[in-house]
């Protein structure tokens, strides 16, 4: 099976992306960057950079990620701007009412909606995914889902994949959410769980932005599940202990693999770990599989830059010293395929426009602010999984249900939350021992110079940033508004901590400046327009 | 480079409250006549309507009177002023299209175009056929219009931030003016902690001007009416001129409170579509309306069909200064005649903001102005306030 991709037949196998099948046909740029013309590539592969836009034959620009690949798919190299506009038509919008909308169907989301049903409480669950599982339990190709990510046959659950919340609205007893994707939806729910996962965390270096550096979070997804041999030299490289599994999985098929490591692991290893032994075995067992399968690892090191002109040729690997990099002592390693991460960071959108309250622990970690039994400062909403702060999966589990039992109480049903609240109180705990030994290097902004790309989307350099800084833009929002960081596709979700970390020694501001987006990923003008009826109005 | 001033405001000639276009518009114009001036404002740069608007530099819409000669002065000056400012302020005159549906909209039309060429507007009467050509891609179901080759657009944020950076205009931002009192000859600027001796004060704060003439102890009738912005992914010049229905006029005048809309559409050098514009008096409440939305997308797809189709990246609210006649309030305070104001510009600030700042400089050194100063004076509703 074939598509077409500036021309040339691109092959591809069933179930697999178009990022995925041009990754794997040797093909690394997608697009011409906006202002600088720069090769571009894909980045996340999860739909949130939107690095990865290709053309579609009728002039939408499409995310190549999200997209699957098909045998009559005419696609070419995504122009800076669109100048072709697609027929006029006034979508046709579905209205939904449920006593509970749960919205993600990651492991949280999973949880919540099975623990609903066996109190015969119907749900709606809308997931941004074609298939049930989040980022943790993601489909394999053709092969049937995860067993855990199956959302049940259950007649009770209405289950909606491939829509995105894009606006809400709290309100008493009938929260209100606006749908796009798939299909359009106006949801009315007495309930919202929220359960909307996290986005990885990635810091910028002078060449980040090059085509063959992604994410680890898609170098996973590009080589478990999307069937992509990442083949040659292949590092992953930043902090935090997601980079372990992520290496393992690249080692199996590299000709040879490093791994970077800012932090150290060792550190990881605190007396409280002691509290979770299982945790400690996870973690011993990835360093021995490391050391097995001939991955070299660099400990206290980062890269300091990417080099290739439109594909990544090398990195420079610097050592960090007293928690800096020691840039005078770099060496260069040639390399096929780097893949960064410094953790993950939740996603707020959602609460944000149901006016949930956040809390802000440090500057890289915003999260939705929930109660023992995952209520939120608004009633009706709760919030479970990563977006009320990282824990990975046993946290999200243990949290959904409490969510579930909480909601089933408060519907008249007798429910028990404590086993579940012990559970989550515990893995809340192990998420915090991990977040104070994984936090991004001191020195990061050390790396940066004046031309490197901060804004991926609009090609905004750090030195812009610090010249509207210097110039009077003392938050986020007036740097956005003098420099465009941020005000790109993909509505600052790479680049919106980054900033926020760059402004907030100048400024005291909650750390969610740029997060809060009132279209929380971009929309058509007819959606728009249809909601209410699309009546004119006088 | 404009240096950002971690040290504190220190005593200055005269301190300008509001970092916005009109704020810093005055700033530069004191500081080019060798005065010695600060700008302080409660948030950061462009915190207010500066950034949540369009870049409108229009004499169209304004009807005869006093506020047409302070836009054509206005006009004037901007045109005179960008080039030094550089080609980031991305100061365009690509001329207005004013868009009839009905015959009647194009006879009202038609007579608002003569009384604006009697007071020196450029205009022309265009046709069904003539707008096509200028507009392709406008709804084919139109009456006539009117093209204003006279009417520009600049982008505001980054024009303020020229104007600072050029004259090296001293701004101190997140500090709050909590209350303004006389002081010898001259004016006490306190900011929390700090004070500030200054010989004059001028209230720049756009919908927020009534609370600075209320910390001064006097009064000002200001505001803040509501509009909102639809913004689109970067898409190519389909939109030519800045284009706008014939009903927007109406709008502009009108004191309703209810929300009002009236389409108009501007594309931008970054390839962005504005879609305006809403007009509501509803407080200082930011939150998202969805009818709002619906309301300007539809108004937007039946002007510009193939907008349909393209995706919008984010919504904009903002506050325009409103004052109870519709016309800027420039001048001293009746009761503190050391505190300047210049507000009330409604939705007009980015483009009225070059003749606001040369008349509070005239209000301050004296010096002709080539209009009727008097009319905008705060003194006008004096009257009105005492009883």
């Amino acid at each position: 099976m074939k598509f077409t991709f500036d021309g040339e037949p691109v092959p591809f196998s069933t179930g697999q992306t178009v990022a995925a099948a041009l990754t794997a046909h040797g093909i690394s740029t997608f697009r011409k960057s906006r202002r600088l013309d720069q090769a571009r590539g894909q980045f996340c592969e999860i739909g949130n950079c939107w690095e990865c836009l290709v053309e579609h034959s009728d002039g939408r620009s499409v995310r190549a990620c999200r997209t699957p690949a098909d045998e009559d798919l005419v696609l070419n190299t995504a122009r800076p701007v669109r100048d072709t506009l697609g027929p006029a038509s006034l979508p046709k919008t579905e209205s939904v009412s449920a006593t509970v909308a749960v919205v993600g169907a990651g492991p949280a989301g999973l949880c919540a909606t099975k623990a609903l049903t066996t109190f015969g409480i119907e749900v709606l669950l809308l997931d941004q995914e074609s298939a049930a599982g989040g980022q943790l339990y993601r489909r394999v190709l053709d092969e049937a889902p995860h067993p855990a990510s199956l959302a049940s046959d259950d007649p009770l659950v209405d289950y909606r994949p491939g829509v995105y919340v894009w606006a809400a609205q709290s309100a008493s007893q009938a929260h209100q959410l606006w749908c796009t994707g798939d299909e359009i939806l106006h949801v009315t729910a007495r309930y919202v769980v929220i359960a909307t996962g996290a986005q990885e965390l990635t810091l910028p270096f002078p060449g980040w932005q090059l085509p063959g550096v992604t994410t680890a979070g898609a170098a996973q997804v590009l080589t478990k599940n999307q069937g992509v041999d990442l083949g040659g030299a292949v590092m992953i490289a930043g902090s935090g202990p997601f980079l372990l599994p992520v290496a393992k999985t690249l080692s199996r098929t590299a000709d040879s693999s490093w791994c970077v490591d800012s932090g150290s692991f060792p550190e990881l290893l605190r007396p409280g770990f002691a509290l979770h032994p299982e945790r400690v075995l996870a973690f011993v067992s990835y360093q021995s599989a490391l050391k097995s399968g001939g991955t070299s690892v660099l400990r206290r090191h980062v890269v300091a830059e990417a080099l290739g002109t439109d594909h990544l040729e090398a990195v420079r690997v610097a050592p960090i010293d007293s928690g800096r990099p020691d840039l005078s002592r770099q060496r260069e390693i040639g390399l096929d395929h780097l893949a960064i991460s410094h953790g993950f960071v939740p996603n707020l959108d959602l609460g944000l426009n149901l006016d949930c309250d956040v809390a802000v622990d440090s500057v890289f970690s915003a999260r939705l602010a929930a109660d023992a039994w995952q209520r939120t400062s608004v009633e009706g909403i709760f919030a479970a999984g990563e977006s009320t702060g990282i824990g990975g999966g046993p946290k999200a589990k243990a949290e959904g249900r409490v969510a579930a039992l909480t909601i089933a109480a408060e519907l008249g049903h007798r429910s028990n939350t404590l086993l579940p609240r012990v559970r989550s109180r515990r893995a809340r705990q192990f998420a915090r021992l991990v977040g104070t030994a994984a936090k991004p290097p001191v020195g990061w902004r050390d790396l940066l110079t004046p031309e490197t790309i901060i804004c991926r989307c609009e090609d905004v350099t750090y030195g812009a940033i610090l010249d509207a800084i210097a110039l009077g833009a003392t938050d986020a929002r007036a740097v956005k508004g003098v420099t465009r960081c941020g005000m790109g596709m993909c509505q600052g979700r790479t680049c919106g901590p980054v900033l926020q970390a760059l402004v907030s020694q100048s400024t005291d501001e909650p750390a969610i400046g740029l997060q809060r987006r009132s279209v929380a990923t971009p929309v058509t003008l007819s959606e728009i327009a249809a909601i209410g009826g699309g009546q004119t109005d006088a | 480079m404009a240096e950002l001033t971690t040290e504190t405001p220190g005593d200055c000639e005269i301190v300008v409250i509001g970092a916005g276009i009109v704020g810093v518009s005055i700033a530069a114009a004191l500081c080019e006549a060798g005065h010695d001036v600060a700008v302080v404002d409660a948030g950061s740069l462009v915190s207010g309507a500066t950034a949540a608007g369009e870049g409108n530099l229009m004499l169209s819409d304004k009807l005869p009177g006093p506020e047409l000669d302070l836009a054509l002065w206005s006009l004037r000056l901007w045109a005179e002023q960008a080039p030094s400012l550089g080609a980031a302020i991305e100061f365009e005159a690509k001329g207005g299209v004013v868009v009839a549906r009905s015959d009647s909209e194009q006879t009202a039309l038609l007579k608002v175009l003569e009384a604006q060429q009697t007071q020196g507007v450029e205009a022309t009467p265009v046709s069904n056929t003539d707008l096509r050509e200028l507009e392709p891609f406008l709804t084919h179901d139109v009456a006539g219009g009117v093209l204003y080759p006279g009417d520009c657009q600049i982008q505001p944020v980054l024009a303020t931030a020229a104007l600072l950076k050029h004259h090296q205009v001293k701004l101190f931002t997140s500090h709050r003016v909590t209350t303004i009192e006389p002081r010898g000859d001259g004016l006490a600027v306190h900011l929390g902690e700090f004070t500030i001796h200054c010989d004059w004060v001028i209230n720049a704060a756009g919908a927020w001007a009534g609370e600075i003439a209320a910390a001064a102890g006097s009064r000002l009738d200001i505001q803040p009416r509501r509009g909102r912005i639809l913004v689109t992914e970067p898409i190519g010049r389909i939109i030519r001129h800045k284009v706008y229905e014939a009903n927007y006029v109406a709008t502009t005048q009108s004191s309703e409170g209810q929300a009002q809309f009236s389409s108009v559409l501007e594309g931008t050098s970054a390839g962005t579509v504005l879609l305006g514009s809403s007009r509501e008096l509803a407080g200082f409440d930011r939150s998202v309306s969805m009818p709002d939305l619906a309301a300007l997308a539809r108004r937007a797809i039946d002007l510009f069909p193939c907008l349909a189709d393209v995706r919008i990246m984010r919504t904009y609210a903002g506050f325009r200064p409103a004052s109870p006649d519709h016309l800027p309030v420039i001048g001293p305070d009746p009761l503190l005649p050391r505190l300047i104001h210049a507000s009330g510009h409604e939705g007009a600030g980015i483009g009225l903001a070059p003749a606001t700042a040369q008349l509070v400089l005239h209000h301050i050194d004296g010096g002709d102005v080539p209009l009727n100063a008097d009319a905008f004076l705060p003194a006008r509703f004096a009257g009105a306030q005492s009883s």
